[in-house]
């Protein structure tokens, strides 16, 4: 489940594997090297911060704390606490069986409502992402991939989607040639206008070579709108209680 | 003046080649003309209704943005293959690269109650795949208020699809992508398109129409009058061609400075050609009787100086008329008054200068001769005939004349008080016209196409109390049937759909908190958060307006703006254990119940706040019956965190029944000896069950209130609708009226029908105000030429006679005031004081050089001269009536017909005020000499 995946961006933990030197490289090869070398981990808490910037510029920040937990083919469980602004303070969402259960914390009124039918293509919590795009994964399975240009940094994919429900007719990624993680993603609209973009601009090497992404942007061209997620504190394989991921905890006035 | 007709004289050439070089330019202009009628542009932009209406454009994104609709019928749209048809072209717009976002029944967003919460799905999820899902689908749709009606309709054949285009769109150019895009659908359904492009396109098309067609036929009925009266065709073609270059150019300019016309100004040109021939042929005329005077070589120079004056006064009075249009505040108006003005500015030039120039170049081998008629000729006329036996009249039957001119003028004051504006699409473009039947159809379908908005301002929109009274206002305008202000939406509404799913009431919390959780699902709903501006300080309640009358809908926004002064307008929050808080929440249910329409009648009042006030005052546990019932309700309540706990929920129904008959034991230790879980697992399930026991025994308090006043006023009380009065009663704030209080209020009301009602209300004044000046700057020039203040008195009577007689005959014939028919007035008296001048010059020139029959020289003469004038005026204006669009056609036939009114007053009540008044000087002066 795509939906799920989105955590992979909302905590900003998309680690690829250190760069090694490639020669000749498919559109797949890229694809599947840039899969390859994202970490695996258990489970993991983020700090991050969600800036939504608007067409005047002007700016809401949401400060919010997450855990994730890896329960097994490729089956995630998450949940995310927003922590200011005031307004939304402990409203806290979780999410079961890779999104298919998303259960939703009102403080104020001290109960937990099942929420469902989520589009995956409305955007994620007012942000400019979409279920679809917090998917972020770019997968050969998912997509028809053309190497259709190479400079001495990057890789320039074409990306066709193979979903016929697609919202996008095409989307032009930049690979680092050095790192394997991608610079830049353009995400065109069914009649070939340039619809949003992803740029990441700050990154960090851990110690063992591999990459986190530390700041990420999504713009929308359409709606004049931005969102910028920056990462603040990540923590992989933290200790977690088997019922971690339960209404319980999200009812918890501490997580 | 020797001077000017003898350079005219000397440049012919370039005059001419100059004329011709402007011809070709504003004529290629002309060929770009567009007509565009947006009431919201009518009004200067600085006007305060106006861009109050534009500033919400900025402030809020769901503001009637660029939109087009397009309404499907099909024999049933429930069928699967329709429904699969609708989804396919939902799905084709949605590639529209302009397209923002699309409203149709297949993505349409509804809020439900689940058993485990609250499920945000659309309307139709999945297609039906068979003829009964489809059945049940139209079974479910039908009962959804906000959907039958409105996006399906009644008879579920139709559906409509709303397109929000992004503000950098070009409206036109998606308008016709929308159709390449539904086009191969047409034939599955009849499909109807609605927007601004697509009332522009059918307005100027018409106007165009008005334009190619209807300004030839009043040149060929100007040529037919005027050879009728001349007998001569050389004579008037010249001159109505000089007068069609007048209207192409004035339109050329217009053209070329707006970009865009409004309708009304496709009438210019027709009314410029029936008024501008007159000069020409004054001065085509009186060439010929030149020619035959002093020749070839001198008849063009003694002509243009001799007649460069007369028809410049001629053409300054009728400016004066048009001229006070152009300084009016409604666009249509000062367009038509500026480009008019401008049209007989050009009149005036073409007539003189360049007829001159080319009656000096082109000079005619032969001029006709009997072209100015004899007076002998000029009595055997029929139109001779008729005014001596009318100078007959005055002369020998004054009081029979006087009687038929005072039952005329009873007659139209009995019209006066019927003048009604109406501005409604359907008074402007008659009852059968295209976009009337559009109109229609969208409004009998789907309840309208129009919006009005209620603006907000506040400290805090989300607070309780503010949202509230967008609900109260809202209601107010359903129980007094408002049409322009239907099928509100609003954040309250959202809020209030939210609060039924999560805690069970369609009502307003009374805490911020909670409404700013339930706020939460709002974000990144751009059509909710769209409806508040980005400070979160001021709200838009957006209302259907159905098109009504222009007075039901003036009617309509005085009744709510009324109400919405009699609302409070700045409150603070108190609580309710502050002293006198509890019966002001008393007092605030009693009205909301008066305001939802349930009257309570007054042996009954005392008793209703004794009900509520019990209810207020209750306690939570007297509402808990602690029986089998209430522990089912409250493991209902818990059933999601029964459940994550991996639990019975009949065995927690169990467990809290033995509680309930041994409450001296815990709950929590119950808990973990029934259901045989840990004592922290059962700690948090008694914290749980607890907390769902005081909801149920809320909900029952909610319940028993309702129950006991159904029972008071006999009345079922089952509509959600009252679930927002009742809730109240859990309330732990109220909301008081106090001049220190932290939450303002500030109303406004707007939208196109607002605007549109604003400049009806000012259409009178307009019309006031430009007749005032109309009516200076003419009798200015009416001094000018009489140079005697009781001369200028005498003469403009009947002008005032013929404005009187426009209002008389618009109450008479029905036709209401709008934007054209207001200019009458106006253009009136510029046309009228012509012949009034002409008519009074002469008969004082006759006095002066002691004519034995003034009256008779003066009828015959300028009389006759008048008669054919008007005859060409008002029968080239009279072409107008065959407009299709009805405003034009009422306006042509009240302007043709107040003028022909106008000369039956320059030749029969100004001659009778003349000729009174002269006997009366004669008299005055008699006497004096005799004492």
């Amino acid at each position: 489940m795509k939906k799920t995946l989105s955590l992979v961006f909302l905590v900003g933990t998309l680690i690829l594997g250190i760069s090694f030197s490639v020669w000749a490289l498919t559109a797949d090869e890229i694809l599947d090297e840039v899969e390859a070398r994202t970490s695996e981990f258990e489970t993991q808490r983020a700090k991050a911060k969600m800036i939504l910037v608007d067409a005047n510029g002007k700016t809401e920040e949401r400060e919010t704390i997450m855990y994730t937990k890896d329960e097994g083919d490729d089956v995630l469980s998450l949940i995310v606490r927003f922590l200011s602004p005031a307004e939304v303070k402990n409203v806290t969402l979780l999410s079961l069986e890779d999104g298919d259960k998303i259960y939703l914390y009102m403080p104020a009124f001290r109960k937990v409502r099942r929420i469902a039918g989520s589009e995956r293509n409305e955007n994620f919590m007012g942000t400019d992402f979409t279920y679809d795009d917090l998917g972020g994964s770019y997968s050969r399975e998912d997509y028809q991939s053309t190497l259709i240009d190479e400079t001495d940094e990057i890789y320039l994919l074409e990306l066709i989607p193979r979903k016929e429900d697609s919202n996008y007719s095409k989307l032009i990624m930049e690979v680092d040639k050095e790192k394997f993680y991608f610079r830049k993603i353009e995400f065109y609209d069914l009649e070939g206008n340039l619809w949003k973009v992803i740029e990441i601009p700050q990154i960090k090497e851990e110690e063992d070579g591999s990459i986190t992404i530390m700041k990420m942007e999504m713009t929308d061209l359409k709606e004049e709108h931005q969102t910028i997620i920056e990462m603040e504190e990540i923590e992989k394989n933290v200790d977690l209680p088997d019922n971690f991921f339960s209404l319980r905890t999200i009812q918890r006035p501490e997580l | 003046m020797e001077k000017i007709s003898q350079w005219v004289a000397k440049y012919a050439w370039p005059i001419l080649i100059v004329a011709f070089i402007i011809t070709v330019i504003l004529g290629y202009q002309l060929t770009q003309v567009r007509f565009e009628d947006d009431v919201t542009e009518y009004l200067p932009e600085d006007d305060p209704e106006v861009s109050f209406f534009n500033s919400l454009e900025d402030e809020f994104t769901s503001f009637q943005g660029k939109s087009l609709l397009v309404a499907l019928d099909f024999d049933n749209l429930f069928t699967p293959e329709n429904l699969k048809t609708l989804q396919q072209i939902v799905e084709e717009l949605e590639k529209i690269s302009s397209v923002k976002s699309i409203s149709a029944l297949t993505n349409m967003p509804k809020i439900e109650t689940t058993q485990y919460g609250i499920e945000v799905k659309e309307v139709v999820e999945v297609l039906p795949e068979t003829q009964a899902e489809a059945d049940n689908l139209r079974k479910d749709l039908e009962e959804d208020e906000l959907v039958w009606g409105k996006m399906v309709t009644p008879d579920g054949r139709g559906t409509i699809i709303a397109i929000s285009l992004y503000d950098t769109a070009d409206e036109f150019a998606v308008a016709d992508e929308v159709k390449k895009a539904v086009a191969p659908f047409e034939n599955r359904a009849k499909v109807t398109y609605f927007g601004l492009p697509i009332i522009m396109e059918q307005m100027s098309g018409d106007a165009q129409r008005t334009l190619n067609v209807l300004a030839p036929i009043s040149g060929l009925i100007l040529l037919a009058i005027l050879f009728w009266g001349f007998r001569t065709v050389q004579g008037v073609v010249l001159p109505v061609f000089m007068a069609l270059l007048a209207s192409l150019w004035s339109l050329g300019v217009a053209t070329l400075a707006e970009g865009s016309l409004t309708i009304v100004s496709a009438t210019i040109p027709v009314i410029l050609l029936a008024l501008i021939t007159a000069y020409g042929i004054h001065f085509v005329n009186r060439y010929y009787e030149e020619r035959l005077k002093v020749g070839e070589k001198q008849a063009t120079r003694i002509t243009f100086k001799e007649m460069l004056i007369p028809i410049a006064m001629s053409a300054f009075t009728t400016m004066g008329g048009f001229i006070s249009l152009f300084l009016a505040d409604i666009k249509p108006i000062t367009e038509f008054g500026l480009y008019s003005t401008l049209g007989i500015l050009f009149g005036l030039i073409l007539a003189t200068f360049v007829l001159a120039a080319f009656f000096t170049i082109f000079i005619p081998r032969k001029v006709p001769v009997n072209f100015d008629h004899s007076q002998n000729n000029r009595e055997k006329d029929g139109i001779s005939r008729l005014l001596l036996l009318t100078g007959r009249g005055i002369t020998h039957h004054k009081n029979f004349i006087i009687g038929i001119l005072v039952v005329a003028f009873l007659i139209l004051t009995i019209g006066i008080p019927q003048i009604q504006v109406e501005t409604t699409v359907e008074a402007q473009m008659g009852e059968d016209h295209p976009l009337t039947q559009l109109l229609n159809y969208f409004q009998d379908r789907f309840g309208g196409t129009d919006y009005n908005y209620l603006y907000l301002e506040t400290e805090k929109v989300k607070h309780p109390f503010v949202l509230r009274e967008m609900v109260r206002i809202c209601r107010f305008a359903e129980e007094n049937q408002l049409f322009a202000f239907s099928d509100p939406s609003s954040i309250a509404t959202f809020i209030m759909d939210l609060n039924q799913a999560m805690d069970g009431w369609r009502a307003i919390p009374d805490s911020e908190d909670k409404i700013h959780n339930l706020w939460f699902f709002a974000e990144g709903n751009q059509f909710i958060e769209g409806k508040i501006n980005p400070e979160e300080t001021a709200a838009l309640v957006e209302f259907r307006s159905k098109e009504t009358t222009s007075q039901q809908l003036s009617r309509e926004i005085k009744t709510l703006e009324t109400f919405l002064a009699e609302r409070p307008k700045r409150i603070k929050s108190v609580s309710i254990n502050t002293p006198g808080a509890v019966d002001h929440l008393v007092q605030t249910i009693l009205a909301d119940l008066k305001l939802f329409g349930l009257e309570i009648n007054p042996q009954s009042q005392e008793k209703a706040e004794e009900i509520i006030l019990s209810h207020i005052q209750a306690s939570n546990e007297e509402f808990m019956p602690f029986n089998q019932e209430f522990a089912q309700a409250v493991s209902e309540d818990a059933l999601l965190e029964i459940e994550d706990l991996g639990l019975d929920p009949n065995q927690v129904t169990d467990a809290l029944m033995k509680y309930f008959t041994s409450p001296e034991e815990e709950l929590m230790a119950i808990l973990a000896e029934s259901l045989d879980i840990t004592e922290d697992d059962a700690f948090y399930l008694a914290d749980i069950l607890t907390f769902s026991m005081e909801r149920v025994a809320q909900n029952n308090k909610i319940q028993s209130l309702k129950a006991e006043i159904e029972q008071l006023v006999g009345q079922s009380l089952s509509s959600k609708d009252y679930d927002f009065i009742f809730y109240q009663i859990l309330d732990q704030y109220v909301f008081v009226p106090d001049e220190e209080g932290e939450i303002s209020l500030f109303y406004r009301v707007t939208g196109t029908p607002v605007i549109t009602n604003y400049i009806n209300d000012q259409l009178f004044n307009q019309q006031v105000e430009s007749m005032v000046l109309a009516f200076i700057i003419v009798f200015g020039l009416l001094l000018l030429q009489l140079r005697s203040l009781r001369k200028a008195m005498v003469a403009i009577v009947p002008v005032l006679a013929t404005v009187y007689t426009s209002f008389g005959l618009m109450g008479l014939l029905k036709i209401p005031l709008n934007t054209a028919t207001l200019m009458v007035a106006s253009i009136a008296i510029g046309v009228s004081i012509d012949y009034t001048i002409h008519f009074t010059s002469r008969w004082y020139r006759e006095i002066q050089n002691q004519s034995p029959d003034p009256l008779r020289i003066t009828m015959v003469s300028t009389g006759r001269g008048i008669v054919l004038n008007s005859l060409a005026v008002a029968g080239g204006i009279y072409v107008l009536t065959l407009s299709s669009i009805k405003m034009i056609s009422m306006f042509g036939l009240l302007i043709a017909t107040v003028l022909l009114a106008s000369v039956l007053y320059a030749l029969l009540l100004l001659p009778l005020l003349l000729h009174v008044s002269e006997y009366t000087r004669k008299n005055n002066n008699s006497s004096k000499k005799g004492v």
